[in-house]
């Protein structure tokens, strides 16, 4: 596979992870997703991963297409992404149990 | 609800039902507009030709030109192939004002027949920012500044901002997963309606304040302070014919010293003003592709001496303004930028109609007791404004692959029959759509299926590009726009089945 699809799917990936982490810090997306109560002072870390998610993808995107592009191809690839996560919540919630279990009070239950 | 955010709500939801019809018209052929090159060769098949190594000799692409018209020639436009479009651009003026473009094959140096169809560059696109109503950039311009002023209300009014970020309640009663929806769309790709919105405001700038230019120049009228602007921050030439006749220059030898301004990057146009004449002058612009701001660094000579006018040059605030010219048109090659800029439109899209929508659902109830008009309005030019616009751009590929190449009924060549296909299947879905209220959209989105799977269907049958050889082949243009025609149809299905529920269950 060529570097820059490499890349490319390496920056909507991570977009994709940070903007799922951000989503599981918040109330009903974290319901959604069915895993119980949330681990005490878990919210400032999950926003902190979402963070260096982002940073990450950010990081890929100026790699891959430098400033000029890489400005541009960041940002649409987080609506992409951040779109993904809210119709994931909406249809599939369960796909984001993995991630956000190391966050749950009570691991391996599921509600 | 604070005074000041109700004030905002009012803006926001009463811009948006005016003007939203206009809006989504511009969104959704701005959208298309992102592949106006591979939807003009899927519609023009006698172009569907690979790309030529090499830039064309110059010199004998305006020899063709100049032998194919009698007259005077005043203007001669080359435009060269690139990735996007195998072939070469000729455009010409003659003496009389006639104008004509012509494409020419330039691996066998034959001119192309008339494609007879405005396809996306001169109908789709055009529709975008003209709305193909005379002065109708003005009205584009309105609903520009109507679409940042509702962003902007939008935001303020979304007091739940951050907390439903990511909130879809597909389940929920309509009105809610609409708000949600219209929400979702609007919120994940703000940056890009603001910055789309914006920079297609500053692509007009020129036409749009005049009175800036005039202020500069003053004693000067709004033309000709426009060509003195241009001509001061980017050394755009223009001057009169002298009357004197001369011959032109060479045109692949200017090009080769235009490169070297250009650190040997290739050519995206050449064109020759007076040809014939002592005065003429020759201007040569690069291909953009390889970054975002949209300047041709150009060159321009004297056509008869081959003397350098003008070498590159671009004021601060005009390369500002060419930067989010090309932020906007997606000129460049880039083709994960030109999807995601095709995702991010359809946003565009699915924001407004939801809105619509979410007007449409809280007021039904109210608007049936009361016996008011404005839900029925509201609905049936909601539906003829988007399932008809989309029936109505179907229809227009389906009318180019059916109507046949030479086609004639008294004035109507096939370029008119598509373009008259297009407006009654248009005007004739709001008129549907006031006359069967219930049945409206499902019936329009079965339409829009039919003429999803029909259009690729006759794609195949018309030229024998099936899909399966143009993924193969590859000629991913036209399988492009082949799978986009089939993935209409199975979505528009699929929200027919949907509705069609619904309104068995209201039943």
């Amino acid at each position: 596979m060529p570097l820059e699809t490499v890349q490319f799917v390496a920056v909507l990936a991570l977009s994709y992870l940070g903007c799922a982490t951000f989503a599981l810090s918040q109330f009903r997306p974290w319901r959604a997703v069915g895993l119980g109560k949330r681990r005490p002072h878990s919210t400032g870390i999950l926003r902190a991963t979402g963070v260096a998610l982002l940073s990450a993808g950010l990081a890929f995107a100026l790699a891959r297409d430098g400033v000029e592009f890489g400005l541009l191809l960041w940002p649409l690839s987080l609506a992409v992404a951040a779109a993904g996560v809210a119709f994931t919540l909406a249809w599939r919630p369960h796909w984001l149990r993995a991630l956000g279990r190391p966050f749950a009070e009570s691991r391996g239950q599921v509600e | 609800m604070a005074p000041f955010r109700q004030a905002m709500m009012q803006l926001h939801t009463w811009a948006g039902v005016i003007l939203g019809s206009l809006l989504f018209v511009m969104f959704w052929t701005g959208t298309l507009s992102v592949f106006t090159d591979e939807i003009d060769r899927w519609m023009m098949p006698a172009t569907r030709l690979a790309t030529p190594a090499e830039v064309p000799s110059l010199d004998a692409l305006a020899q063709k030109a100049l032998e194919l018209q009698e007259s005077d020639l005043q203007y001669i436009g080359l435009w060269m192939p690139d990735s996007r479009n195998p072939t070469a651009m000729v455009r010409m003026k003659s003496a009389d004002g006639t104008r004509s473009d012509r494409q020419l094959d330039v691996s066998t140096m034959t001119w192309l027949p008339d494609p007879e169809t405005a396809a996306a560059s001169y109908f789709l696109y055009p529709m975008h920012y003209s709305l193909h109503l005379p002065e109708g950039y003005w009205l584009a311009g309105l609903c520009a500044m109507a679409m940042l002023v509702l962003l902007v209300s939008g935001v303020v009014v979304h007091r739940t901002l951050i907390a439903d970020f990511f909130t879809f309640r597909p389940k929920k009663r309509f009105a809610r997963s609409t708000l949600d929806l219209h929400n979702l769309t609007s919120v994940v790709a703000l940056p890009f309606h603001f910055m789309i919105t914006l920079s297609g405001l500053a692509i007009f700038f020129s036409l749009y304040y005049p009175t800036v230019q005039r202020a500069v120049y003053p004693g000067l009228s709004t033309r000709e302070a426009r060509v003195a602007l241009f001509a001061e921050s980017e050394g755009r030439r223009e001057r009169e014919a002298s009357g004197i006749s001369a011959s032109l220059a060479s045109l692949d030898d200017m090009y080769e010293r235009a490169r070297v301004y250009w650190d040997g990057r290739p050519l995206r146009y050449v064109t020759v003003n007076y040809p014939n004449d002592a005065a003429g002058y020759v201007t040569f612009a690069r291909l953009g592709g390889d970054r975002v701001s949209m300047r041709g660094d150009r060159v321009v000579f004297a056509a008869s001496t081959g003397e350098i006018l003008q070498e590159p040059k671009l004021g601060a605030a005009l390369a500002v303004q060419r930067f989010l010219s090309g932020m906007h048109q997606v000129h460049f090659d880039h083709w994960v930028l030109r999807w995601l800029y095709f995702i991010a439109g359809l946003l565009s899209c699915v924001m407004i109609a939801t809105g619509y929508f979410y007007w449409i659902e809280i007021r039904r109830k109210r608007h049936r007791e009361a016996n008011l008009p404005g839900v029925r309005v509201v609905e049936g030019m909601t539906c003829g404004s988007v399932a008809g616009l989309i029936a109505a751009t179907l229809a227009f590929l389906v009318s180019n692959r059916l109507v046949p190449a030479g086609f004639e009924l008294g004035p109507l060549s096939r370029l008119y029959v598509e373009v008259l296909v297009f407006y009654l299947v248009w005007v004739g879905s709001f008129v549907h759509a006031w006359l069967r209220p219930q049945r409206a959209w499902v019936e329009q989105l079965g339409l829009i299926a039919a003429l999803g799977f029909g259009a690729a269907a006759l794609n195949w049958v018309t030229t024998g590009d099936h899909l399966f050889a143009t993924l193969t082949e590859p000629n991913w243009p036209v399988a492009a726009i082949d799978l986009l025609l089939i993935a209409s149809g199975f979505a528009a299905i699929r929200i027919a089945r949907r509705l069609n529920r619904g309104l068995q269950r209201a039943a």
